[in-house]
């Protein structure tokens, strides 16, 4: 071994100064994606996860010295470890895949010892970072974790180039991903949009919107979200306000408490899967034509106006159900777009009405007995189901009910303490209350649930937000089908014709936990046009990157092309290919041809063709001083001076070593030769 | 015992071609012939994660995760012309090693870029490694353009410095650039000096006989001065006041009054000994050259002229570090 290595220059990796700048660089990353990860990730790794920012940023500012011992990390981390699996239980398997990986970055930034270990951080901060937008796709988010994505690649470069200085680190990191970029771009548009390969584990805590259960008090809940829950582009009209009743779920199954979905109904739709018949009622009528990109919820639900008529496309494959009602196959895990067409005029009574009514007509054996005692009353007065029902809106319009987001909690016998005691809910209070008057009176109902309403911030798109969720009630009529009533219209039309907003002007309950909600500040004109620009941008965000699939990607490519056959399709790629090296080309010509550029060279060139043009006597291969000489006497006493400076600074510059000349110098010398220039030019004419 | 000699036979194939790829030279500029270029360990797992990426994108439907893993695709293939652009940039120029005594180590300039170059540097750690030996430097390429190379003078002789092979993996990581690069400089090692009683024969003519002709000289007569510490002084020597004052090592030496000329000869000993014996001879080089006594070189093989001064010590001690190895 000839060489001589030193053994073991730096002993303590961990609290090395040379890594310093990458280690700060990662931990700040890393409390970057957690931060914007608090809902997956539990909360005491969460805390474990600043914690070992503070410690790292300790280190960095040399407040603490002495890192901690290997085997004291092993054993918090064994702890942890176990604490994860006993929590795991509940979590469900990709929130435990993300917590773990929470955790053992954050171990791992505890204590670093190795080279290897930087690197196996840097992939896990990053796969961290993409997991990130599992949950959040909007366009903010997107600008953070890309924001992350340059920290995590600036710190990479620092572990490569410790004495480069942060600030051309940073450079170099953003024209090589601005480089990058183009190429991506082209990638994304062109590689095939595959459908899912397989199922993927979704995430529990994750799940947004409506539940598949109502308990009159949980829409509330969603009413104070204002996150977005889909957008429906029209074609040309849009329905009028009392119009958008956008179905999700049908329920069925009434406890006295509790609204479900009907378990009978449940088993009739499997049947019919397993036996491939999809329901197909015939529509007839005016229809309303649009396209819905609706948010991930990571849930099956989709969102149409009634009736919804829907061509499955092999990558969606959504499924149309007996109530009516619009089913993905697959959790909505990213931005998904359908288009649908709704017959607004078509009854809805092509089901089976055997099932329909046994299922509708079911109530619960005890309990709320005023309500029972007075639907008995009632049905003895009015045989007649019209007026029957009528009678039962009318006790609404009679009584004092109102409108309100804050009810008192009703425990025991809810429909009773809510008909006659408090008589003041919402829509899920009014809907079930209603729907079960009607089934005691025996006449089949159930509880829809959905949203009501949308606001247009983009001419032809309407936005539909958590706020707006509702429910409603349908009867079975035996000539009409089933019929939509709505019990809050009665008490509160404001909530149908206007909105949530207007409905709870009064009371101010409207967002009432998220008071810089932008949508709480829509009376302020600024905030209004920037919440308006705001969601134009989220849109076109939705609409061209979330929701690029593989069918827009099919009208893309044949825009471009026109009809797309198989060779063509192979021309396409070969193109992307020869595309593709043709811009790393691009992007290395300035570093090849850099190598002749000397700015004092190319000046100095220059001006000897501009004396050599005025002297007649030009330069061969000679030393500048050589050739100053042999122009002295063709040159005017002023010009020969200028280009004896000239002469002297080129032959300074060329005997420096590198990079010793400063700009000002090179600024200077640019000067000096273009007033040559002039005054010799000035001289000749 | 098969495979050894497999792996030798590739291992001359590879050394030809690489003498004839990278021919020696005092100066490289590195280019398309010089450069080797490989993603590195660190890159395939670079691509691995970008497949994990695919895959996730791909199952969750979700766009902004397959952007990013193009995004990614994408700094991979940019980095692998930066990451040669980079090394390529490299203009590498090893000055002459000094020579040195056994077991000690020298340094040599390596220059790591051509000085009158007006294009941009190179950036980041370079790794500098003995070829398919040992480990290797890091060295930052930001601190200076001159770094100071450090050598193990092993082994007396006139060595052949074998290829040494640079690295880089600048900017992040992906992609290893290395080259194998041969500087076509020697390594001189002399005997390291060995404290011995000065052997001075006197200047031989044809007439005279061997025996009992030689002069001791016992160099402890009269303080002449301070002499620098050389390698094979002896310890009892050593000016110690001096050493606390100065922070240097310094030697009192002594001066006989009487100059004298004569021949140092190497001894007739056994195969095993002669190392001890030339190690012997280097000492007395170093100590006649110290008093200004003109000397002679027989190591037998060779023979030096009388003559003194320091170019007169390089020259015979070079004679040393030829003398040809026995006994192998």
């Amino acid at each position: 071994m000839l060489l001589h290595v030193k053994k073991s220059e730096s002993i303590n990796f961990d609290t090395n100064i040379s890594s310093k700048n990458t280690i700060l660089l990662l931990s700040i990353a890393y409390s970057l994606v957690v931060v914007t990860m608090v809902t997956p990730v539990l909360s005491w790794i969460l805390i474990l996860a600043l914690c070992t920012f503070v410690i790292r940023v300790g280190f960095y500012l040399e407040r603490q010295k002495t890192s901690l011992a290997t085997r004291t990390v092993n054993l918090l981390a064994i702890l942890a470890a176990i604490a994860l699996a006993w929590f795991s239980l509940s979590l469900g398997l990709l929130i435990t895949m993300v917590n773990l990986l929470v955790m053992a970055c954050a171990f791992k930034l505890l204590r670093i010892n190795s080279p290897k270990d930087i690197k196996q951080l840097f992939a896990s901060i990053l796969f961290l970072t993409a997991c990130g937008f599992i949950f959040h796709q909007g366009i903010v988010y997107v600008l953070i974790y890309a924001l992350n994505t340059l920290v995590l690649l600036t710190a990479l470069l620092a572990f490569n180039a410790p004495k480069m200085s942060m600030l051309s680190s940073a450079r170099y990191v953003g024209v090589q991903v601005a480089q990058a970029l183009p190429i991506a771009i082209i990638l994304f548009l062109v590689l095939p949009q595959l459908p899912p390969l397989w199922q993927m584990p979704t995430a529990k805590g994750a799940k947004t919107g409506l539940t598949d259960q109502v308990t009159p008090g949980d829409i509330a809940d969603l009413s104070q979200s204002s996150d977005l829950a889909f957008r429906a582009i029209f074609d040309d009209q849009t329905p009028q306000a009392n119009e958008r009743y956008w179905r999700v779920m049908t329920l069925e199954q009434f406890d006295g408490k509790t609204w479900r979905q009907s378990p009978i109904r449940r088993q009739v739709n499997r049947q019919y899967r397993q036996l491939n018949k999809t329901f197909q009622p015939e529509f007839k009528g005016p229809y309303w034509e649009y396209e819905v990109i609706a948010e991930p919820s990571h849930q099956n639900w989709l969102f149409s106006l009634d009736t919804p008529q829907i061509d499955s496309q092999p990558d969606i494959l959504v499924e149309s159900g007996h109530e009516y009602q619009l089913r993905a196959q697959r959790p909505v895990l990213s931005t998904l777009n359908y288009a649908v067409k709704s017959y607004y005029q078509q009854p809805l009574d092509q089901t089976l009405y055997s099932i329909d009514r046994r299922i509708n007509l079911q109530q619960p054996m005890e309990g709320n007995p005023l309500t029972r005692e007075w639907i008995a009353e009632l049905r003895q007065q009015y045989t007649d189901d019209s007026a029957f029902i009528e009678a039962v809106q009318r006790f609404f319009f009679d009584n004092p009910f109102s409108y309100t987001l804050r009810p008192e909690p009703m425990h025991n016998n809810p429909v009773d303490s809510f008909l006659f005691n408090q008589q003041a809910g919402f829509c899920a209070h009014y809907a079930s209350a209603f729907a079960y008057a009607l089934r005691l009176g025996g006449i089949p109902a159930r509880m829809v649930t959905g949203y009501q309403g949308g606001e247009i911030q983009v001419p032809q798109v309407l936005s539909v937000y958590q706020y707006d969720a509702h429910a409603w009630v349908e009867a079975w009529f035996d000539e009409r089908g089933w019929v939509r009533f709505d019990p809050t219209a009665w008490v509160a039309p404001d909530r149908i014709n206007f909105g949530l907003e207007q409905a709870m002007r009064e009371e101010g309950s409207f967002l009432a936990d998220s008071p810089l909600s932008l949508a709480r500040l829509k009376n302020i004109a600024v905030f209004n046009q920037l919440r308006l620009w705001f969601a134009n941008i989220d849109y076109q965000w939705s609409k061209w990157v979330l929701g690029f699939d593989s069918k827009q990607q099919e009208d893309l490519l044949r825009q471009l092309f026109g009809e797309l056959s198989p060779q063509k399709l192979s021309f396409i790629g070969i193109g992307v290919v020869l595309v593709i090296s043709l811009l790393l080309g691009l992007y290395m010509l300035p570093k090849i041809t850099r190598r002749h550029q000397d700015p004092f060279v190319q000046f100095y060139r220059s001006s000897t063709l501009v004396v050599g043009d005025k002297t007649g006597v030009y330069r061969q291969v000679e030393a500048p001083e050589t050739y100053l000489q042999r122009v002295k006497s063709k040159l005017s006493a002023e010009s020969y001076e200028l280009f004896k400076q000239i002469t002297q600074q080129f032959s300074q510059s060329q005997y420096q070593p590198a990079h010793v000349a400063s700009h000002s110098d090179t600024a200077e010398f640019k000067r000096k030769v273009k007033l040559l220039n002039k005054q010799l030019q000035k001289s000749r004419s | 015992m098969q495979t050894l000699r497999i792996s030798r036979f590739w291992q001359t194939k590879i050394t030809h071609w690489l003498d004839r790829r990278i021919p020696p030279a005092h100066q490289h500029q590195l280019n398309m012939r010089s450069v080797f270029i490989l993603p590195s360990a660190f890159g395939w797992m670079y691509l691995a994660l970008c497949l994990c990426l695919f895959l996730l994108g791909t199952n969750y439907q979700n766009n902004v995760m397959l952007l990013l893993c193009f995004l990614l695709i994408g700094l991979f293939l940019l980095n692998l012309h930066a990451s040669y652009w980079n090394f390529a940039r490299l203009n590498l120029t090893l000055s002459a090693i000094p020579p040195g005594y056994e077991g000690d180590h020298v340094q040599a300039k390596l220059k790591i870029h051509d000085a009158q170059s007006k294009s941009a540097k190179f950036q980041g750690l370079l790794s500098i490694q003995e070829y398919r030996v040992g480990q290797s430097i890091s060295i930052d390429s930001n601190d200076s353009d001159n770094i100071m190379l450090p050598f193990n003078l092993a082994k007396r002789g006139i060595l052949q410095l074998p290829r040494i092979t640079f690295s880089s993996v600048y900017p992040f990581g992906l992609y290893n650039c290395w080259t194998h690069i041969d500087f076509d400089r020697h390594l001189t090692v002399y005997p390291r000096p060995l404290q011995s009683d000065l052997n001075l024969q006197r200047l031989n003519n044809e007439d005279e006989s061997d025996d009992g002709s030689y002069v001791a000289v016992s160099g402890s007569d009269d303080f002449a001065g301070l002499n620098p510490y050389v390698v094979g002084d002896s310890i009892n020597r050593i000016a110690w006041k001096h050493v606390a004052k100065q922070q240097q090592w310094v030697i009192k030496s002594f001066e006989s009054q009487t100059s004298m000329t004569g021949w140092l000869k190497l001894p007739m000993v056994t195969t095993n000994d002669i190392e001890i014996a030339l190690s012997k001879l280097a000492f007395q080089i170093n100590a006649c050259t110290r008093r200004n006594i003109t000397f002679g070189l027989d190591l037998g093989v060779s023979k030096i002229q009388p003559a003194s001064g320091e170019a007169h010590r390089q020259n015979c001690l070079l004679a040393l570090a030829k003398y040809p190895h026995r006994g192998q």
